[in-house]
């Protein structure tokens, strides 16, 4: 019987402080005995996925940006990094207590990552799920071969929601939402509310939980598969839905 | 100089009188208003003759005028200003249609009066400021713009497509597009645009989301609505975010200001303190005419940002992107 969870986190962005959860941070997979202890929820860094993969011994809970192709079939739990951000429980949980949320979303993210595709395939699985079925895509990219790139993503998802979501490939990760709803407008911009100044070494408040991520996280099925690849598609080609 | 006023149906008209009251030797002549009572009310606030007959308000002696009629009216006044020989500041967009803003910009050339289309957010100080940073290479190559232009629902013939030609779409689009041209010295080549009603219950546009491609490459996304409601802290906001290969800037109009936070209709109020810059674009045109020198925004400009608003409405229409080619 797996008693046991191995996640897969980014170790700085990870807080552990204040978890209910039984958590021992692990430098290597290679510490755990055996099949680890109950109800022990054993936190490494992302660069152990494959061991973690291999040992098919625990829950395994890993970001979506990671799963890769072969390991598709396997029970794992997989979180989306947005989804696990507090800000954004608390965006999602505003929006949703409108049984028909109608306005304009905006969604940008500046972030030091060279394959931005996963993630923004993962983010857009993420708006489906609270917007619904993009009805239409639109996609521009800037010049690949000049720094920075930028992204932007048009969405009709509709019903009465349109989006604009933007990607800039930055230094410092930085994260703006806007919602334009109906007499209810919501902004965030992640710098100007970091809770630290001067606030060039704090993360907050992009930063998440490991309770976050337990309960966000989702056992992967062929719908978020196809739903996710049909994102990567359009991510790949550049093309209109 | 001598500066009439041509109708008082754009709320701009009372700033634009106003400023030309705090330019040294410039004075209000007259004002055209068909509407009679409005006519009269600001004759008396500005102390100046009403006149509700066209021919009579362009028979006084001056030297231009400042066209804020409804949208569709524009053309008209353009065209009988010209002819009575005065430099025109029309209040945007320049027209309703391609059609019209030519015929408008051909009818100055004809009488050789100057044609300056009222895009008063070129007279922001730190969209200025931007500018002067991109014209010094600060930011390197432009490789994309983010802008927003979110306003209240302004109502009344704005919201009757008979007579402004559109909605928010074309009232929010036009300014920003006016920018980016402006900064980058290129024009539009494809829209792509979903244009909506969400927020009012109303027969018109009040939400429109616009992806822009630029002749050379450079990608823009643009925000343009009617979503701020009356207790939102301030009435909108004029947004622009410059990606380039050197540093991204980012500008915000309206950002000088400070918070009031009360117990009032609105707990929070943003009182801005930046510059005037509907001050700044009546003093330009004033210096233009004065100076005898081409008008910083052109009709042309007019023209160019106009297109692109009215291919949003295309592009909303068909469901996919439209090319503009050379107007």
């Amino acid at each position: 019987m797996i008693i046991a969870n191995i996640i897969l986190r980014d170790i700085e962005k990870t807080e552990n402080s204040f978890t209910v959860e039984n958590v021992i941070i692990l430098k290597s997979l290679d510490e755990i005995e055996d099949n680890g202890k109950e109800d022990t929820n054993y936190l490494v860094a992302t660069d152990q996925y494959v061991k973690a993969l291999a040992r098919k011994k625990e829950n395994i809970y890993l970001p979506y940006s990671l799963l890769m192709e072969k390991y598709r079939n396997e029970q794992i739990f997989v979180y989306f990094e947005l989804e696990a951000l507090s800000f954004f429980q608390s965006f999602a949980q505003i929006v949703k207590n409108d049984a028909n949320p109608k306005g304009v979303f905006r969604f940008r993210r500046t972030i030091n990552r060279e394959n931005l595709q996963p993630l923004i395939a993962g983010d857009l699985y993420v708006f489906s799920s609270l917007f619904g079925v993009p009805k239409d895509i639109h996609i521009k990219k800037t010049d690949s071969s000049k720094a920075p790139r930028h992204i932007i993503i048009m969405i009709n998802f509709g019903g009465g929601t349109m989006a604009h979501i933007e990607y800039t490939v930055g230094d410092q990760e930085k994260i703006e939402v806007e919602w334009s709803g109906i007499k209810n407008i919501i902004e965030f911009d992640s710098d100007q509310m970091k809770p630290v100044i001067p606030n060039d070494k704090t993360l907050l408040p992009l930063t998440y939980s490991v309770d976050a991520i337990l309960s966000s996280a989702k056992v992967i099925d062929d719908k978020m598969i196809m739903q996710i690849d049909d994102f990567q598609k359009l991510l790949d080609g550049g093309a209109q839905k | 100089m001598k500066i009439g006023i041509m109708s008082f149906a754009h709320m701009h008209a009372y700033s634009y009188a106003d400023s030309l009251e705090k330019i040294p030797n410039v004075e209000i002549a007259a004002i055209f208003d068909e509407d009679i009572n409005r006519g009269k009310e600001v004759s008396k606030k500005y102390n100046v003759p009403h006149y509700s007959s066209q021919a009579d308000f362009l028979n006084v002696s001056m030297d231009a005028v400042i066209i804020c009629s409804e949208n569709i009216r524009h053309k008209e006044m353009v065209l009988n200003a010209a002819k009575a020989k005065k430099h025109v500041l029309c209040e945007k967009p320049i027209a309703t249609n391609i059609k019209d803003a030519k015929e408008m910009i051909e009818a100055c050339k004809e009488h050789n009066v100057t044609l300056q289309i009222a895009y008063p957010v070129r007279f922001s100080s730190p969209i200025q400021e931007l500018k002067r940073m991109i014209d010094k290479g600060e930011l390197g190559e432009i490789l994309a713009f983010r802008t927003t232009n979110r306003g209240q629902n302004p109502g009344g013939w704005f919201i009757d497509v008979d007579q402004s030609g559109g909605g928010a779409v074309l009232d929010h689009t036009v300014h920003m597009v006016d920018i980016m041209r402006w900064y980058l010295n290129e024009e539009v080549v494809e829209v792509k645009s979903y244009v909506d009603s969400y927020f009012h219950n109303i027969d018109i546009d009040d939400v429109g989301l616009l992806t822009l491609e630029f002749a050379n490459g450079v990608i823009a996304s643009h925000d343009a609505s009617w979503s701020r409601f009356a207790e939102y802290p301030t009435w909108g906001d004029v947004t622009i975010e410059v990606i380039g290969t050197k540093k991204t800037v980012k500008v915000d109009a309206f950002k000088e200001h400070f918070r009031v936070f009360s117990n009032g209709k609105k707990s929070l109020e943003h009182h801005f303190f930046g510059n005037n810059m509907d001050f700044g674009l009546v003093l330009d045109f004033v210096n233009c005419i004065r100076e005898g020198k081409e008008p910083s925004i052109t009709g042309f400009d007019g023209l160019k940002s106009l297109e692109v608003a009215l291919a949003a409405y295309d592009s909303s229409e068909l469901k996919e992107a439209v090319i503009l080619k050379d107007v």
